[in-house]
């Protein structure tokens, strides 16, 4: 029984209410005018010299834009460097995907937490955010935000360069591994991060995958990561 | 029945399913305002800051992902700074509540003394008693004590990670236990 059910149906009741308007209508209008240039740029000077930034390519804006938390500018979170797409890649299941990449400072005075999100066509979302690179809280088992239900996906940073990084998993009790998709993340993307290159992974595990770790080695085969995930 | 989701699966589920951070407002509700009432010794005072601790929660819970923290640790953080933020300003923090929109929470003198048996010492030691003794021990130092993790490892010999796990299952224990009334 609550202490005090009042403030719980108070939070539910606030939790069911829409968002203030968001930076995702600012975002998408950004989005706009950036296409309308770079287009027009083209158009005027060939393509040859051009540098051209668009949604979808290492560099460039997200596809989907990532929206404002809820109440994120009310609590002092502020965004100090703007979202950009820090690797790209095709997913058996899930298709294309962008790994995306944004930091925001404010939360706890602690200094600047570095974001890093897989963005999938249908919206879905899962990822997470850390003081540094490797996170120490990287990785991550089920959780996809928005989209439709699809495979659990066991996502994180790694030290770089990785070579390649094994998912380990049981399915009721049946022990398995999968390769995952790794990711290296350019010096010039990382640096627009303000942190060093890093690898990062990502696989597609059975919905009832569980104890599941990752293993990063390097050309070499040594070990040079390694993350257990929760659940 | 109990709820089976994980928080981390709770606070994702939150934009599309409300009730969802209901269930997890209920899981720690108890051990937040414990311990926000170990530190002020006022029930309605600690009743305030937990409102805007999980109102802070709830504008976050976009962005809490499982890691070596547990969902309680990350909330006794937030209400830790607001409690300092509170006492240098002389009033509690309202930004979250404003932001959401949230009313002001008013206590019946049921809900006053509800807070209050939370904080009766017998119900703590007994409670704390009745979980595994390295449990106890780490739920001691870092949520009574409020001592970093890095330094309950090196006192415990034993690492960072087995520090918060120990926190987390003696936090659920505690909670299990408030819950079956034992």
């Amino acid at each position: 029984m609550s202490i005090l059910p009042d403030l719980r149906d108070e939070l539910v009741a606030a939790a069911a209410r829409p968002a203030p308007r968001s930076l995702v209508h600012r975002a998408r209008r950004q989005r706009r005018t950036v296409m309308l240039a770079a287009a027009m740029t083209l158009a005027l000077s060939g393509t040859a010299g051009a540098v051209l930034i668009a949604a979808g390519v290492v560099g460039g804006e997200p596809t989907t834009p990532v929206p404002e938390v809820r109440g994120e500018q009310a609590s002092g979170m502020t965004r100090t460097r703007a979202a950009r797409i820090v690797a790209t890649a095709t997913l058996p299941s899930s298709g294309p995907i962008e790994i995306v990449g944004y930091t925001m400072r404010g939360y706890g005075g602690r200094g600047e937490l570095i974001c890093v999100d897989v963005a999938m066509r249908d919206g879905t979302k899962a990822g997470g955010c850390d003081f540094g690179i490797p996170a120490r809280a990287a990785g991550l088992l089920g959780t996809r935000v928005g989209g439709s239900p699809g495979p659990k996906l066991a996502v994180g940073a790694t030290r770089a360069p990785a070579s390649s990084v094994d998912v380990r998993f049981s399915v009721a009790g049946e022990q398995r591994v999968r390769r995952a998709e790794v990711l290296n993340v350019t010096e010039d993307s990382a640096q627009a991060l303000g942190t060093s290159p890093f690898s990062y992974y990502v696989a597609e595990l059975p919905a009832e995958a569980e104890q599941a770790v990752a293993t990063a080695r390097d050309e070499q085969g040594n070990q040079i990561w390694a993350h257990q995930f929760d659940g | 029945m109990t709820d089976p989701r994980t928080d981390a699966e709770l606070l994702a589920a939150t934009s599309g399913d409300p009730a969802a951070f209901g269930v997890f407002y209920e899981r720690h509700e108890e051990v937040i305002l414990l311990f926000l009432l170990h530190r002020t010794r006022d029930p309605e005072l600690a009743a305030d800051l937990a409102s805007e601790t999980f109102a802070q929660a709830l504008t976050h819970a976009y962005r809490f992902r499982p890691g070596p923290t547990p969902a309680v640790g990350w909330l006794i953080g937030i209400a830790r700074n607001l409690l300092a933020m509170s006492r240098r300003r002389g009033r509690v923090e309202e930004r979250a509540r404003r932001a959401l929109g949230m009313q002001r929470l008013g206590l019946s003198d049921e809900a006053i003394e509800r807070i209050e048996s939370l904080g009766e010492e017998q119900n703590i030691a007994r409670l704390l008693a009745q979980l595994p003794a390295e449990q106890r021990d780490a739920v001691l130092a870092r949520v009574v004590a409020e001592r970093d993790y890095d330094e309950i490892a090196q006192e415990l010999a034993c690492s960072e990670q087995v520090v918060r796990k120990r926190v987390s299952r003696g936090l659920a224990g505690l909670r299990s236990a408030m819950e079956a009334g034992t």
